[in-house]
């Protein structure tokens, strides 16, 4: 279990973000944050889920997109209101039955299988609706934008690492 | 498990659907719905109803992050209120009550305090109703509480008080859980909110025996992965040729503190039955 003691700004390490985007959005928050005073009440854990923003944001845009495949497909002769309303439940459902599956025939520590293959079900999902003639499409577009735009983060993450390491040595001295 | 397998961006959907449940589990809601419009006098029923998602909401984030400390040992983020009053009771070498309420996150308080001090703590608290859930509950405790972490069950009382007793003139802490009386315990009268109720006579009654200090203690959820710990100023149940009058004053200073933090953070007092009858 690692910490950090009184310093506000810890928040932005990149250790406690998941995703490269997120990484690197923090590395240059961190990189430009004025160092605060130091509080005596406050410890910060360094673990990547650590990030609000990030799991709820990320929780919301994956969410909206698949209730936007429902919406536009399933029930594209639905009244848009209601089409809406039904699909936001059954996109909620939808997201975790994989987890529910994988949970129920292997015991023990899932979380990565999981993300792997819920990411990898959300890509593909894309690259179907990705060919459509609907506005299905701009809805798929933008879900792969955001994938590949991710990964170029990754490419820059990788690139930073001595200097995203010295920085966050800073804070575990 | 969900912890074990959720992946950290899904949590957020899979708590906000479940706790959905609320909707479905009458008693419960209509339970936090009346101690609402006791704790915020005017409130609209209708806001109520809509408050009380968010208690079920507060109340699985606190088990996921529980869950998630045993589990994969991941600590949230912490704030301390009152710290010079956190520090002196780790500073404390005698025995001493920590008295807190089924708020926030009392479970993995415990358990982060155990491991950040050398004192032995006995955290007393009611067993779970279901006779499954109490068994999976008691298997996990035994598999993943802390070393220093003890942890006892309110049902067994006489007994149980000697125990305790002489666990604080051994100089160890006990954690227990002062809002809500199970039946079987011994209670005292006290008014919360306005209202008539009871409150376990158990940590007055030892603090007078074993002249040690109360001190109270809440742990909040303040956001994802984010929790506010306050400790308020200690006090102590004196010996007094009035007995009753020592523990109404105490009672007294103990509900004051308790309505004052339950009416900043009501959407977290995981109190799902009326806490008076008053509001039955």
């Amino acid at each position: 279990m690692r910490v950090v003691r009184g310093r506000e700004e810890a928040r932005w390490l990149p250790s406690r973000h998941h995703f490269a985007l997120f990484r690197l959005a923090a590395y240059l928050r961190l990189r430009t944050a004025k160092p605060s005073p130091v509080r005596d009440d406050l410890v910060l854990a360094i673990d990547r889920g650590q990030s609000a923003f990030e799991n709820y944001g990320i929780a919301i845009w994956v969410v909206l997109t698949i209730t936007c495949y429902f919406a536009g497909d399933v029930f594209e002769r639905w009244p848009l209101a209601a089409a809406i309303a039904v699909s936001l439940v059954l996109a909620m459902i939808t997201t975790f039955i994989p987890l529910c599956i994988v949970g129920s025939v292997r015991r023990g520590n899932n979380i990565r299988l999981n993300s792997v293959i819920a990411m990898t079900l959300l890509i593909a999902a894309a690259l179907y609706y990705a060919t459509a003639t609907s506005w299905l499409r701009f809805v798929a577009w933008q879900f792969l934008a955001l994938v590949a735009l991710n990964a170029l983060a990754a490419v820059i993450v990788l690139l930073l690492r001595p200097s995203i390491a010295r920085l966050e040595a800073t804070f575990e001295a | 498990m969900a912890v074990l397998n959720a992946p950290l961006w899904v949590e957020p959907v899979v708590i906000a659907f479940w706790s959905l449940f609320f909707l479905l589990w009458g008693p419960g809601r209509r339970g936090v719905m009346r101690n609402l419009s006791a704790i915020l006098p005017g409130s609209w029923p209708l806001t109520n109803f809509f408050r009380t998602y968010r208690v079920f909401w507060n109340f699985a984030w606190t088990i996921t992050d529980n869950m998630r400390f045993k589990e994969l040992r991941v600590s949230p983020d912490w704030e301390f209120v009152g710290l010079e009053h956190f520090e002196e009771l780790h500073a404390h070498r005698g025995g001493a009550i920590i008295l807190t309420a089924h708020m926030g996150n009392y479970d993995l308080g415990a358990q982060l305090f155990a491991e950040t001090t050398d004192r032995r703590i006995v955290m007393i608290r009611a067993p779970e109703v279901d006779t499954e859930t109490r068994e999976f509950e008691e298997s996990l405790t035994a598999r993943t509480a802390a070393e220093g972490l003890k942890i006892d069950f309110s049902t067994r009382s006489s007994e149980l008080a000697l125990d305790l007793l002489h666990a604080l003139q051994r100089g160890e802490i006990i954690a227990i859980q002062g809002d809500r009386v199970t039946p079987g315990i011994a209670a005292l009268p006290a008014t919360l909110f306005g209202k008539r109720t009871q409150v376990p006579a158990g940590p007055f009654a030892l603090s007078m025996a074993a002249r040690v200090p109360i001190y109270p203690l809440f742990i909040m959820r303040l956001g994802r992965r984010r929790y506010r710990l306050t400790t308020s100023k200690p006090f102590e149940v004196t010996r007094t040729r009035d007995r009753a009058e020592a523990f109404e004053r105490a009672i007294a200073q103990w509900t004051h503190e308790l309505e004052g933090v339950v009416r900043g953070a009501w959407f977290e007092w995981f109190t799902f039955q009326p806490y008076s009858e008053e509001l039955q």
